[in-house]
């Protein structure tokens, strides 16, 4: 209770504890005492004279629900919300309660609602009263300064063809408190704000709406994204498929109905109408897919044949993902469709175009060696030819004649061993023929061919063969995997002054490896990734199919085996390694 | 007169035969295994017909053909299959050779006038 001059005259033990202040603290002191510090609600200094307890003094008005901020001499602010009342002339009772937890919870609010760009709002319908909080005043063009629009206002700031569905909304919920959202766009002087309103009515308890209340908020950027996804789904023609599994509802948005050729309205809403679009060809692979997916083994990510209405064959791929229920179960899956036809075809002639360069390297690679065969032949052959013929055509001492028939003894195992060299590209069947060998002698047998090839040319080829360890495998395609590597090896030294190569064999613990090095021109970083690949090469067109390396990559897998280049240049060395169970200790 | 011939391959054995087989009274044959010490030998010595192998380490026997002396004519000797030089040849002869028509080339040579 203050007194004429606003001096405390009575107060009780609440008020104490709220202002944190001693009964002799607080006894004597004026509302309008420097030694309170007191602020209004936004922070600015609360005039002393406005006071509630002064105001009523002054004016004899009752002051109702007035929120002050007051410094403690101890500890934080605490902020009350006052009411004075006039009791006789000079006498004056203010009651406070403590609203500091209210006030802070607003505040979090209000920035929660910043950072959300939500605003609330509401109405009251008996006096038409509207309250907003300050984020309105960002989502709608009013300046808080001027205050709460009229609803008339309002309505006036929603885009003009919007209108009708904020007014529809609005009276709905004005009539029977029905919820509503809604989104409109609204006109700010340089931009256009979509906004989406969610409203709903509170009901007195005889069922009357009392008042509307709800939230709008800034969805702008919302909409500029979900305007870009469509941009680029409508660009791509991607379809967009939702199923509701429980209900078995199936919903597809415009672009799918054209990906899959259908009419809208004669489509069922439910699963099989997407089944009967599939051929019988892709049926049964498209569902087990599905089914893998639905069981969330996989993703669903795969390809299937449908037939249109008007019997065209297309190729659709899709994408899905599933939201399940707390066991796992898929209640709805969403996705998208698209016309892969297209893809499908080029795929098609991408695999023709393969496979006949494929089918033409292999020819390339059959004439490439049969002119080598030939050439290797031919000499010897040219040798036996040349002495035979002097044997009949000049008159030959004994001594030379055996000379002569020692030559042509020479040139036959030569001719021999070519052809044993052959063996291996003879073989007409895919099958393994694995065998326990040990790995020095299947270089042994590899190297007769790349020998010749390296002699004629002047290459060195220097052996070292250290490996005693066996390897399970079949010999003939190992032998094909060296000869690739040693041949690769003669091709990179033709040409360099240093014409030489390292094969060796060697074992590191339980592993036999295989490895050939040269000393040419070496591997450019930038393409070492790319030497396993099919019909890579660096070789002139005509030199080289681009296929060795690829070959020699499949053939070392099957054999669980590894290839890699440890070395790039000086030298250039690949190591081919064969692992764990494939070695065997000597018997 | 005798004629001079040149013969150029890299098997040493296939040298000698061709020697033995058709140097005689009349006809010098002088073998090279390298197409480089082939062309120095006929930059400086009478050469009158060359026979050339295709595959020939460091120059192929095109090549070679290119460098010696135009008014040589030369033969190419090979075992390749289809073999496309880049050197119009006098002829080209497969391996093995007939020794006749070596000798025919030869003979031919003999009775020209020089």
């Amino acid at each position: 209770m203050h007194g004429p001059a606003g001096e405390i005259i009575y107060f009780n033990r609440s008020a104490c504890r709220i202002l944190g202040l001693t009964a002799n603290q607080l006894l004597g002191k004026s509302s309008i005492d420097p030694y309170w510090k007191t602020l209004k609600e936004d922070g600015s200094p609360f005039p002393r004279n406005e006071h509630p307890a002064m105001v009523t003094l002054r004016t004899g008005s009752i002051q109702k629900n007035i929120v002050m901020g007051v410094t403690r001499p101890e500890g934080p602010m605490v902020w009350i919300q006052v009411n004075s009342y006039p009791i006789t002339e000079g006498r004056v009772v203010a009651t406070f309660v403590d609203i500091t937890d209210r006030i802070f919870e607003t505040r979090r609010l209000e920035e929660a609602q910043q950072v959300a760009r939500i605003g609330s709002w509401s109405f009251r319908v008996s006096d038409g009263r509207i309250s907003w909080t300050d984020q309105m005043f960002n989502i709608f063009p009013f300046s808080i300064a001027k205050g709460i629009p009229s609803v008339q206002e309002q309505s006036q700031a929603i885009h003009p063809s919007d209108r009708v569905l904020w007014n529809r909304a609005v009276n709905r919920s004005l009539q029977d408190g029905a919820p509503f959202v809604i989104r409109f766009r609204v006109m700010h002087s340089d931009r256009l704000v979509w906004v989406e309103a969610r409203g709903q009515g509170q009901l007195s308890d005889e069922g009357k709406v009392v008042s509307i209340y709800g939230t709008c908020q800034d969805i702008s950027e919302q909409i500029i994204a979900e305007q870009e996804a469509s941009f680029i789904a409508d660009s791509l023609k991607l379809g967009i498929f939702k199923w509701d599994i429980p209900n078995n509802v199936l919903v597809w948005d415009r672009n799918n109905f054209e990906v899959f050729e259908v009419d809208p309205a004669s489509f069922e809403n439910h699963f099989d109408a997407w089944k009967s679009t599939l051929t019988d060809e892709s049926r049964d692979h498209a569902m087990s897919e599905l089914q893998a997916a639905m069981r969330g083994e996989k993703e669903f990510n795969t390809h299937f044949k449908i037939r249109t209405p008007s019997g065209a064959i297309k190729y659709i791929a899709a994408r899905g993902e599933f939201i399940r229920d707390e066991e796992g179960r898929p209640i709805k899956m969403f996705g998208f469709n698209w016309d892969a036809t297209r893809e499908a075809q080029m795929e098609q002639e991408l695999n023709r175009e393969r496979t006949k360069s494929l089918q033409t390297a292999k020819l390339a690679s059959l004439g490439e060696m049969a002119a080598a065969v030939a050439h290797e032949i031919n000499n010897p052959l040219a040798i036996i030819s040349g002495a035979a013929t002097l044997i009949v055509k000049k008159q030959q001492s004994p001594e030379m004649m055996v000379e002569k028939m020692e030559m042509i003894r020479k040139s036959v195992e030569r001719i021999e061993r070519i052809v044993s060299g052959l063996k291996r590209f003879s073989r007409t069947t895919t099958e393994r023929n694995s065998k326990i060998v040990a790995l020095s002698e299947v270089v042994k047998e590899a190297v007769a061919l790349p020998e010749l090839k390296a002699q004629r040319l002047n290459i060195q080829l220097q052996f070292r063969m250290e490996s005693q360890l066996q390897v399970d495998c079949d010999p003939l395609e190992i032998e094909q995997v060296m000869i690739n590597l040693i041949n690769n090896a003669i091709d990179a030294v033709r040409n360099v002054p240093d014409r030489k190569i390292l094969v060796e064999t060697y074992d590191v613990k339980d592993q036999a490896v295989f490895a050939v090095s040269d000393w040419g021109p070496g591997i450019a970083a930038k393409i070492r990734d790319r030497i396993f690949e099919p019909f890579f090469t660096t070789k002139k067109v005509g030199e080289g199919t681009g296929l060795g390396l690829s070959i020699v990559k499949g053939i070392l897998d099957d054999h669980k085996a590894t290839i890699q280049l440890v070395s790039e240049k000086n030298p250039t060395k690949f190591e081919v390694k064969f692992y764990g169970n494939s070695c065997a200790l000597p018997r | 007169m005798a004629i001079h011939v040149l013969y150029l391959d890299d098997e040493v054995a296939l040298c000698e035969i061709f020697e033995d087989l058709f140097q005689e009274p009349g006809v010098v044959v002088k073998s090279f295994q390298d197409g480089r010490s082939a062309i120095e030998y006929a930059k400086n010595n009478p050469v009158d017909v060359a026979f050339l192998d295709y595959r020939v380490p460091g120059m192929l026997g095109d090549e070679v053909a290119l460098k010696l002396p135009p008014q040589i004519p030369k033969y190419l000797i090979t075992g390749e299959l289809e073999p496309t030089p880049r050197y119009e040849f006098a002829g080209v002869l497969s391996k093995p050779i007939e020794a006749g028509r070596v000798s025919d080339i030869l003979n031919r040579l003999k009775m020209a006038p020089k």
